[in-house]
């Protein structure tokens, strides 16, 4: 039998407290927050309460996934966790999960560190464990609380993120749904989307800075220079969609949808001009969520595959903190 | 294609409310509605028309439409005047 990988199944949960950007009109009485919503294109982000947190997210998520789907807790061989918000820095945040869900003890699990490019980097480690014969399927989880470092002063990193964890379960398959990988790094941008004091760096030093008159952070605090992560975005980004194609041997007619991190729509959009990329095949999936870090990338593809009866190829792309970006062909052939 | 075009396409794109004209004098980083999202407008302007990248580093502090014209020229074909 060839041995394959496929998605099965994707669940996702979002933060508890939903927030529209007119909770800000009274904080932020200057800002133009209908320009935002315009070009940005967020109106609703869902923050964790003090009770959440990155392991509870992942909790609720998986066990959304083992609830609405026939997959059974003692299946489950391998557990992924992606996070860049761990609740601890040792133990394994993983381990915990693996506990807490109750599955079996044979389960092998840890975590790994990227963001917006992690969830692909996710899929290639499970087809590796899968279609190398070491496992028959894993669980990869996504689950971000970007919420936690962002300064109550800062107005833009605010509207932006939101928290959610994803839940995808990969299976081994005849089918080969999960085909050839691009990936990349840039560690000269490493400080460009930065929590400069977290692992005991330095000493922390509690003053706020600023940038952009409105965006307020410290060291503890997210940072991040927005227009130098555009621009690496659209100098690379295009030409990551191009080459992915070539990599899988895909016309650009044969791709049914394109599902990128969903950083903002102003970004996406930017992208799929300079790609020439038909409006219906590009995913922009963000309006009520907010950029979810790693989990924008298995939300859109939750939400987009509710429609699908047949097999749709899909490329799916992640950019961003690192800087960091991956890219890979999918297949999918139903409702996830 | 004419700086007035110019111009009026950039405020077009930058959606700011301020200002009719911009001169090619005017520091459009210091105009009075400008962010961080504005940055990326204006960088994704000079990529979408001219295929020229313009970094965080080429706005810096001040960056008039003068400024604008002259990288744009030097990093590709075209010419504004």
């Amino acid at each position: 039998m060839k041995r394959g990988s496929v998605i099965k199944n994707i669940e996702y949960v979002l933060g508890s407290n939903p927030i529209e950007n007119s909770f800000f009109h009274q904080k932020f009485p200057d800002y133009n927050f209908k320009r935002f919503e315009k070009k940005v294109g967020i109106k609703k982000r869902f923050i964790c309460d003090e009770n959440e947190n990155i392991i509870t997210l992942a909790i609720k998520s998986c066990n959304k996934l083992f609830e609405k789907s026939n997959v059974k807790k003692d299946d489950i061989e391998f557990l992924i966790l992606c996070t860049q918000s761990p609740e601890y820095l040792i133990p394994t945040n993983s381990c915990i999960i693996q506990d807490q869900l109750g599955l079996k003890n044979c389960t092998g699990s840890f975590d790994f560190n990227l963001g917006c490019s992690g969830y692909v980097y996710g899929l290639s480690i499970a087809k590796g464990l899968i279609e190398s014969g070491q496992v028959k399927n894993v669980l990869l989880v996504t689950s971000e609380t970007y919420s936690k470092y962002i300064n109550d002063k800062d107005l833009i990193n605010q509207l932006i993120f939101s928290d959610a964890s994803s839940a995808t379960l990969i299976e081994m398959s005849e089918i080969n749904g999960i085909n050839n990988f691009i990936f990349g790094t840039d560690g000269s941008g490493y400080d460009k989307l930065i929590v400069k004091n977290n692992f005991f760096r330095k000493e922390f030093n509690p003053l706020n800075k600023s940038y952009a008159n409105i965006n307020f952070y410290n060291d503890n605090n997210l940072y991040m220079d927005g227009p130098s992560i555009f621009n690496f975005t659209i100098q690379n980004i295009p030409k990551l969609l191009n080459d992915i194609l070539e990599k899988n041997k895909l016309q650009k007619h044969e791709v049914d949808y394109y599902i990128l991190h969903q950083a903002n729509k102003f970004l996406l959009q930017s992208i799929r001009n300079l790609s020439k990329i038909s409006e219906e095949k590009f995913i922009i999936d963000m309006e009520n969520f907010g950029n979810t870090v790693s989990n924008t990338i298995p939300i859109s593809l939750k939400n987009l595959s509710l429609q699908f009866n047949n097999e749709k190829n899909i490329i799916l792309a992640g950019f961003g903190v690192g800087l960091s970006w991956s890219a890979c062909k999918i297949l999918i052939n139903k409702k996830l | 294609m004419k700086i007035n075009i110019l111009s009026s396409h950039l405020i077009e794109d930058l959606e700011i409310e301020s200002i009719n004209v911009i001169e090619l004098d005017t520091d459009i980083t210091q105009i009075e509605e400008w962010d961080s999202l504005n940055t990326l407008v204006l960088i994704n302007f000079v990529k979408a028309n001219f295929d020229v990248d313009l970094t965080v580093e080429d706005i810096g502090e001040s960056f008039k439409l003068s400024d604008l014209i002259t990288h744009v020229e030097k990093n590709s074909k075209h010419k504004i005047n």
